[in-house]
C-alpha cells in the first residue's frame, strides 16, 4: 500500500450501512469511532478482523463495524471470542460489552480470560449502570447511587474495581480509555491489538439518559502522566490510590501467551471418536 | 488549541482530512441518532450540514490525488489537544432545530480556529493560502447556521416526554 492510500482509507470504510441506535450523546459512539479509526490506522483488512459482544447497549457494536461479527449471549462475549481466536488463531479478535455484560453475568469469564492470556481485546464500555434494561445498578455502581427505582436507598455494595481484579487474575495490559477522547482511545486500541496477549480497555463512556451526570466526566477524566507501569505491586498500588478517572496505559507486562497444543482442523467424526467411551 | 508545525501542503492536507472527517462523522452520527430517536427535523439540520462538510472533504480528497502523503495517526493531530469543545455530548434526543444548529456551529469551531490559526502562523505561503481558503470555507459555513438561526423562532424549550425513560425523583 503507498503513502498516498493514508488519506483515502477513513475509518468510514469500517463502518456498516446499519446506523447505530443508541441515544444521542452516548459514549459507545465514540468507542465505535475509535475502533475505526484504529482499524483504519493498522489497514487490517475486514475479514481479518472479528468482533464479538454479548448483551447490551454497547454490545450492539458488531452491527456497525464492517468486519466479521457475533452478537452473542448475555456474559458470554469473552467465551466466544475465546474460542474463536483458538481456532482461528490468524484473526485479530476484539470483544466488546459493557459493565453488566462482562463483570456481572460474565464475570467468572471475565478472571479466567485474565488468567488464560488468549491473543485478544476486550473493550469494556463502563457506563456504571444497565442502560438497556432502563437504568437499574451494575456491578460498577456506585453504593450510593439512588436513582434506580429497584435500589432507591443505593446498592449500599462497593463497586467492583475490574483493573485491579483484572490485575490479580493475571492480565498483562490494561487501559482506561475516555470516550471523550477517541484519538487517544484509538490509540489504545492499536496497542491493545499488539500486544500479544489479553488487552483489556475499561473505556469510560457516559450514558446521557440514565446517568447524566456523567457528562461531568469530561471534566473529571485526566491523563495520566507516571505510567505504564511494568511491576504489578506497583500496578496494584497505582489502582488502589486512583479514583478511577485516570486514563491511559496503565499496566503492561509481557506473559505467556495461550495457545491451541494440537492442529485445528478435525472433523466432526475426528472429534465424535475423541469422546467416545 | 496547539497549532502543530506543519511543513507541507500535503502534510497539512492530511492534517485538514482528518479533522473535516471528524466533524462529518460527528454530525451523521447525531443525525442517524436522531432520525433513529423520531426526531426528522434536527437529523435534517445534521444531515445537512454533514453534506456541507462533505463537499470540503472531496475537495482536499481531490487535492490529495498524485501527492504522497505523510501517515499520521489519530493520536497526533494536534487540535485534539487542548479546549475541544466536545459538544456533541450535549446532543438530546428532543433537542430542536435551533439547538442542533447551535451544537453544530460549536462543534466547527475547533476547525475554524484551526485553519486560521495555521493560516496566520505558517510560514510556507501554498499552506498559508490553503488554511486560508478552508478558513473561508469555514466562514460560509457559519453564515449558513446564522441565517438559518435568524429563520427560526427564538428558543423554546424541550418538548415534553410524555414517557420519560428515566426516574429520578
Amino acid at each position: 500500500m503507498s503513502e498516498s492510500d493514508a488519506v483515502l482509507i477513513k475509518p468510514k470504510d469500517y463502518k456498516t450501512s446499519v446506523k447505530p441506535i443508541w441515544c444521542p450523546g452516548c459514549g459507545d459512539f465514540a468507542v465505535l469511532s475509535a475502533i475505526t479509526k484504529a482499524l483504519a490506522w493498522m489497514k487490517l483488512a475486514k475479514e481479518e478482523v472479528a468482533l464479538i459482544s454479548g448483551i447490551g447497549c454497547s454490545s450492539r457494536l458488531p452491527a456497525y463495524v464492517d468486519s466479521y461479527g457475533f452478537h452473542g449471549i448475555h456474559g458470554r462475549v469473552l467465551p466466544l471470542a475465546a474460542g474463536l481466536k483458538v481456532v482461528r488463531p490468524e484473526l485479530t479478535v476484539i470483544a466488546a460489552g459493557g459493565d453488566g455484560d462482562g463483570y456481572s453475568i460474565g464475570g467468572n469469564h471475565f478472571m479466567h480470560a485474565c488468567r488464560r492470556n488468549i491473543d485478544m481485546t476486550y473493550i469494556v464500555m463502563d457506563n456504571r449502570v444497565y442502560g438497556m434494561t432502563k437504568g437499574q445498578a451494575s456491578p460498577t455502581t456506585a453504593a450510593d447511587w439512588d436513582k434506580s427505582k429497584l435500589t432507591p436507598h443505593g446498592t449500599g455494595v462497593p463497586p467492583f474495581q475490574p483493573l485491579s481484579i483484572a490485575l490479580a487474575a493475571g492480565a498483562g495490559f490494561i487501559a482506561r480509555g475516555f470516550s471523550g477522547d477517541p484519538n487517544q482511545m484509538s490509540k489504545l486500541i492499536v496497542e491493545a491489538i499488539e500486544y500479544p496477549g489479553f488487552a483489556l480497555i475499561e473505556v469510560l463512556s457516559p450514558c446521557p439518559t440514565f446517568r447524566p451526570e456523567q457528562k461531568e466526566w469530561k471534566h473529571q477524566v485526566r491523563q495520566a502522566e507516571d505510567i505504564p507501569l511494568h511491576d504489578p505491586v506497583q500496578a496494584a498500588e497505582w489502582l488502589a490510590a486512583d479514583d478511577g478517572m485516570s486514563s491511559g496505559l496503565i499496566y503492561h507486562r509481557a506473559h505467556p501467551v495461550w495457545q491451541a497444543l494440537h492442529e485445528v482442523g478435525s472433523t466432526l467424526a475426528d472429534i465424535e471418536q475423541e469422546f467416545r467411551i | 488549541m496547539t497549532v502543530p508545525h506543519i511543513q507541507s501542503v500535503e502534510e497539512f492536507i492530511v492534517h485538514a482530512h482528518a479533522l473535516k472527517c471528524e466533524s462529518e462523522e460527528q454530525l451523521e452520527m447525531c443525525a442517524d441518532s436522531l432520525r433513529a430517536h423520531n426526531n426528522p427535523e434536527a437529523a435534517t439540520v445534521f444531515r445537512t450540514l454533514s453534506q456541507m462538510i462533505g463537499e470540503t472533504i472531496q475537495e482536499l480528497e481531490a487535492m490529495a490525488e498524485g501527492r504522497e502523503l505523510p501517515q499520521v495517526p489519530p493520536w497526533d493531530f494536534h487540535w485534539q489537544l487542548v479546549d475541544d469543545p466536545q459538544c456533541m455530548d450535549e446532543v438530546h434526543y428532543l433537542i430542536n432545530e435551533r439547538k442542533a444548529l447551535e451544537l453544530a456551529q460549536l462543534n466547527e469551531q475547533r476547525a475554524l480556529k484551526y485553519f486560521q490559526d495555521t493560516a496566520e502562523v505558517v510560514t510556507d505561503q501554498a499552506v498559508k493560502e490553503l488554511a486560508q481558503r478552508l478558513h473561508d470555507h469555514e466562514q460560509r459555513f457559519f453564515q449558513y447556521i446564522e441565517q438559518r438561526l435568524q429563520q427560526l423562532e427564538e428558543d423554546v424549550a424541550h418538548h415534553d416526554d410524555l414517557d420519560p425513560p428515566n426516574m429520578p425523583e
